[in-house]
């Protein structure tokens, strides 16, 4: 319990003292110097510091160190130089506008000015079909010059664009070769090169180009929200077949009653006989359950249904035909372990 | 003749349902029970014999063939010798609405042996009308007047006249079908001014098979 209750306080102290953990010792007594205020013997120290082979780490702390201490010190000439050294390796390094004072950041403003760097570099991840999309590249320029985008893998490059920049610019990778077909996957370095009356800086980014077939769509057994109908219904039970049957039976019956010759007697049983048959038959007819009928405008308005759910499929069947021959990219900035 | 064409037409102005598809070939072979009396009661005769049928349909026009033959024996005379009767009839319908059709044809009845009763041959022309009961039957009647009957024993007819009942009920596609029908004629003979009517009247049951 005791280990928990320090742990926090421990972690505070570490983050925020640079010089604990600082394996160059004269570093480590630069910045005890600095914190100490005694800046003529920070600036020995650091400048020593410099002078031995150190880290980038280490090199950017020291400059910005130097320049934070030469503004102190009222020597601008010398802490523009060290914040335009520090520019150099770390362009999206800025002194925190809450801590330090205004004059240290009007220094560094004014190292910036005098130095073309290309900053924030910046690429998203994204995913994207190939030959329908890209990857975004931001930077920014310190200074008004021509920027030139390029690309570079294994057996792999391609200049992006080139184009004059004030301020921030912004270049597309379509992630395809000369020939238009998606590039492989792997890792590459997308360069962006500031190039101003002889100066030139150039900023990489790593990403990671990974590809993937891309999915096909499902074909439909039904459309949504619709629903087929019932193509026939039983209809109510009714007593036609009956009485058609009497009908028939009686016209064709009474006929030949009326009709028979009395002088040759009576000989009409052969159609009485059917005539009977006739009614019974009727009879069933009617009692038994009707047969279904169709119902047309259920059979129209399903024929539609399958007509256009038929339509439906054939599109996705060229769609996912068309997606087969697709490959789906998805670029990610590499992580990076440190410089 | 009006008793004829009022029955006629109160069958055709029965219901408008129009008729389930039907098959376009159909056969059948039938069992028959005749009764023929000619002249009066006293010379009736009685017998049983079969029957086929082909009927062809096709659009609004059928064909219907019947060819029968029954061994027939006098009732009242044992010693009137028994005698066979065929018959030939041929008819063809126009529908001239789903369920009424005009029909035409002739009949032929042959007589063995000869001059044991009447051999007759007439035109016919009437109407028909079909309906459907349930998928599974229907009912159908007939009417025709006999156009110039001939007879073996010479003479001539007045009225001559046919009435037909059907019904048959089968299978639900019209495949087979169990058929009971009965005929009604009835001939007006007279030779030499002397009436020697005739009266044939017969059942068929049998079955039938549509292709």
């Amino acid at each position: 319990m005791m280990h928990r209750s320090y742990l926090p306080a421990l972690l505070s102290v570490i983050l925020a003292s640079p010089a604990l953990g600082q394996d160059n010792v004269t570093v480590r007594l630069a910045q005890q110097a600095y914190e100490e205020l005694d800046f003529p013997r920070a600036v020995t120290l650091a400048q020593q510091a410099l002078q031995q082979r150190l880290t980038w780490d280490d090199q950017v702390a020291m400059h910005e160190l130097l320049g934070l201490t030469y503004g102190a010190l009222d020597s601008t000439r010398q802490a523009v130089d060290h914040f335009r050294q520090l520019i150099f390796l770390d362009p999206d390094r800025e002194p925190d506008v809450d801590v330090v004072s205004p004059r240290i950041t009007s220094l560094y403003a004014s190292a910036l000015g005098q130095v073309l760097v290309v900053r924030r570099l910046r690429v998203d991840s994204t995913s994207f079909v190939a030959g329908q999309g890209g990857l975004t590249v931001q930077f920014q320029l310190s200074r008004p010059a021509r920027a030139i985008g390029r690309v570079v893998g294994a057996e792999y490059e391609m200049v992006l664009d080139s184009q004059l920049v004030a301020g921030t610019g912004r270049f597309e990778w379509r992630a395809t070769t000369d020939s238009g077909e998606p590039v492989p996957a792997g890792d590459y370095q997308v360069i962006v090169t500031a190039v101003e009356a002889g100066n030139e800086f150039s900023a990489p980014v790593e990403v990671t180009v990974s590809r993937a077939p891309v999915d096909t769509l499902e074909h439909l057994t039904s459309l949504p929200g619709y629903s087929e109908l019932p193509e026939s219904e039983i209809p109510p039970r009714d007593w036609k077949p009956l009485g058609v049957s009497v009908l028939y039976a009686g016209l064709v019956s009474g006929a030949a009653i009326a009709l028979e010759n009395s002088a040759l007697g009576e000989s009409e049983r052969e159609v009485l006989g059917v005539s009977v048959l006739a009614v019974v038959t009727g009879l069933v007819m009617s009692i038994k359950k009707p047969d279904p009928r169709p119902v047309p405008a259920n059979i129209r308005y399903n024929q539609l249904l399958r007509d256009n759910l038929a339509r439906r499929n054939a599109d996705i069947a060229q769609e996912n035909a068309l997606r087969r021959r697709q490959v789906r990219l998805t670029i990610a900035p590499a992580q990076v372990s440190g410089r | 003749m009006n008793r004829v064409l009022v029955v006629a037409a109160a069958m055709a102005l029965a219901t408008a349902t129009p008729l389930d598809a039907q098959r376009l070939v159909r056969v059948g072979v039938h069992s028959l029970g005749l009764t023929y009396t000619e002249v009066s009661d006293a010379a009736k005769s009685e017998g049983v014999g079969g029957a086929a049928t082909l009927q062809l349909r096709w659009r609004r026009f059928g064909l219907e063939g019947l060819v029968s033959k029954a061994r027939l024996k006098p009732v009242n005379d044992d010693e009137l010798q028994e005698y066979d009767i065929v018959q030939v009839d041929v008819r063809l319908n126009f529908w001239i609405a789903p369920i009424v059709g005009l029909e035409i044809g002739g009949e032929w009845w042959i007589i063995d042996p000869a001059f044991a009763a009447q051999e007759i041959g007439a035109g016919r022309i009437g109407i028909v009308s079909q309906y459907p009961l349930a998928r599974i039957s229907e009912i159908w009647a007939r009417a025709a007047y006999l156009v110039n009957p001939r007879f073996s024993g010479g003479g001539e007819a007045g009225l001559a006249i046919d009435l037909g009942l059907g019904i048959g009920v089968g299978t639900s596609n019209g495949r087979f079908r169990v058929i009971a029908e009965s005929n009604f004629q009835r001939i007006d003979r007279r030779v030499n001014s002397v009436e020697v009517p005739l009266q044939v009247t017969q059942a068929r049951l049998g079955v039938a098979v549509g292709f």
